[in-house]
């Protein structure tokens, strides 16, 4: 392995005119990070980056030491990163095992057919406790269940490194342990999950470090009982 | 029965040609207006090859195919740098400069087209109008099967996914350029032969035949039969080609015949975009959004 599994370098990301993320490093080997910060403070953006999804205005990003703006998105996807969406991104005119069995390539089936694909995403709607669902249509699903359905397109990657937008708004909080559960299952072989939360109860049960952005700014970073005790952290959040 | 047969011709030749439409549109979420002019352009490379050059058949057909796919293979360039309303008119304005080469082009004979002398193959001819029956109804089985085998393939799924969310695509690892442009390459295969079918059965290529009336028809009837279904292009090209067929039986005088087909053209698609969005047997409508989101 060459480089930090995730390098951050003096990243500014400039959108429609404004600016999502200022002068921000900071570098992730394995296990689960946190990022905590108000709305609008920038969090969404560093995944958006590391997914390859939008270009820095300045500094440099690098995954495995390769860096990432010579990489075209479905290539940074390819080298073993999975990701799931703030608002749920599903294929509305299929069902849930398709909208699942969609994420494998023809790589990850090793040579095999469709019915592996199904297969697959068969066992991993069942890890996120859809399974009775796989039939059902995409369009019909509840805003929880289509959080579901892509923590199950995270899960059948098996990816090295795992981006969760969000992945407990909106859920009831007796699916939390699925959520937790997959995060533990890409951090047990031996990857990097970095998740995206308000819900800081979560937080602190998952992660192993917590990174603070606010205002595009990042404004703290350590363990999870350090970053959310820290008063001028949560001050920069507006009162958060 | 000839009439009959030409009507079979016509349907195998729109029917293949609306099959394409449908695998851009319906798995690929390109809807191009500029099948006529790939068509058309399949078309004159074979009466160009056929006639003037005095080229043989073995020779014209891979042309004919060869340009379909360089000229769809030009659509999915103009498709990946604009979003769908801007991608629509720029297939549009591309028709139109197709038109307007061809019809301005000696080498092709300009606005007087261009003849072609009867091709045999085997000693059967390319234009006897059974012949050319059983070759479009062989080619349209072959786009038929195209579609099938696409639906169940990882590219049809992948193709599916950026139809449907380019940006989940490319989270997915999906490329989504590559997908689109072995799907157009494809199509554009299948609308050169079509070109070549057309030519050989007809034996005169003109810019007449290669209008945007033919452009929208063939859109239509991807619409009409359903997107995203492999018997949808079937239906809707037997609806379109079919249909207005019934109204020679009606007695319109001769001159008001073709403002009449445009007139059930125009009803029945804005019946459909109404009515019944999804087409006869289609399980996909197409929305109006950009083929990218910016994602912030």
């Amino acid at each position: 392995m060459s480089g930090r599994t995730i390098e951050l370098k003096n990243v500014a990301v400039r959108l429609g005119g404004v600016d999502a993320l200022l002068d921000v490093s900071a570098a992730f080997d394995v296990g689960v990070v946190a990022i905590i910060g108000p709305n609008g403070s920038g969090k969404t953006t560093v995944l958006n980056v590391l997914s390859g999804l939008v270009r820095l205005s300045r500094g440099s990003a690098s995954i495995l030491g390769k860096n990432l703006s010579t990489i075209p998105a479905h290539q940074i996807a390819r080298m073993g990163i999975a990701r799931t969406f703030q608002t749920s991104r599903i294929l509305e005119w299929t069902d849930i095992r398709e909208n699942v069995a969609a994420a494998l390539s023809r790589t990850d089936l090793g040579g095999n057919g469709p019915s592996e694909a199904y297969r697959l995403a068969e066992a991993s709607l069942t890890a996120v406790g859809l399974e009775s669902l796989a039939g059902v249509r995409a369009s019909t699903l509840s805003f929880g269940e289509r959080k579901l359905v892509e923590l199950a397109r995270v899960h059948v990657r098996k990816p090295f490194i795992a981006l969760l937008d969000e992945p407990v708004s909106g859920l009831h909080p007796s699916k939390f342990p699925i959520v937790a559960d997959v995060i533990s299952q890409v951090a047990a072989r031996g990857g990097l999950v970095i998740l995206v939360e308000h819900d800081y109860e979560f937080v602190r049960e998952v992660a192993g470090q917590v990174v603070a952005l606010s205002a595009g700014r990042l404004v703290g970073s350590g363990a999870p009982a350090e970053v959310l005790n820290d008063r001028a952290v949560l001050a920069s959040f507006g009162g958060a | 029965m000839e009439y009959l047969l030409h009507l079979l011709v016509m349907f195998g030749i729109f029917g293949a040609l609306a099959s394409a439409a449908n695998i851009d549109a319906g798995y690929g979420g390109v809807l191009s207006f500029a099948y006529a002019a790939v068509f058309g352009a399949g078309a004159y490379v074979t009466a160009y090859l056929l006639g003037p050059q005095s080229a043989p058949v073995w020779l014209a057909l891979p042309a004919a195919v060869a340009v379909g796919i360089g000229a769809n293979l030009i659509v999915a360039a103009i498709a990946s740098r604009l979003a769908d309303g801007d991608f629509a008119v720029a297939t549009l304005a591309a028709h139109g400069l197709f038109a307007a080469v061809v019809a301005n082009t000696d080498l092709v004979g300009g606005p007087m087209g261009l003849q072609i002398p009867q091709v045999q193959v085997g000693g059967l001819s390319l234009s006897s109008p059974i012949v050319a029956a059983a070759i479009a109804l062989s080619l349209l089985t072959l786009s038929v099967a195209a579609a099938y085998k696409l639906q169940r393939s990882s590219l049809g799924r992948a193709l599916r996914v950026v139809r449907e969310d380019a940006v989940l695509a490319r989270s997915l690892g999906i490329d989504a350029s590559a997908c689109r442009v072995a799907a157009m390459a494809a199509s554009g295969a299948l609308v050169g032969a079509a070109g070549f079918v057309f030519a050989s059965y007809v034996q005169f290529v003109h810019p007449d035949s290669f209008t945007t009336r033919e452009a929208v028809l063939i859109v239509c009837m991807a619409i009409a039969g359903g997107l995203g279904t492999p018997w949808g292009a079937v239906a809707g090209a037997a609806l379109l080609v079919l249909l207005p067929e019934g109204l020679r039986w009606v007695g319109l005088p001769a001159a008001s015949e073709g403002a009449m087909r445009d007139i059930l053209y125009g009803s029945l698609l804005a019946a459909f975009v109404l009515l019944r969005p999804a087409g006869l047997f289609g399980c996909f409508v197409p929305a109006a959004k950009p083929h990218d989101t910016t994602v912030r």
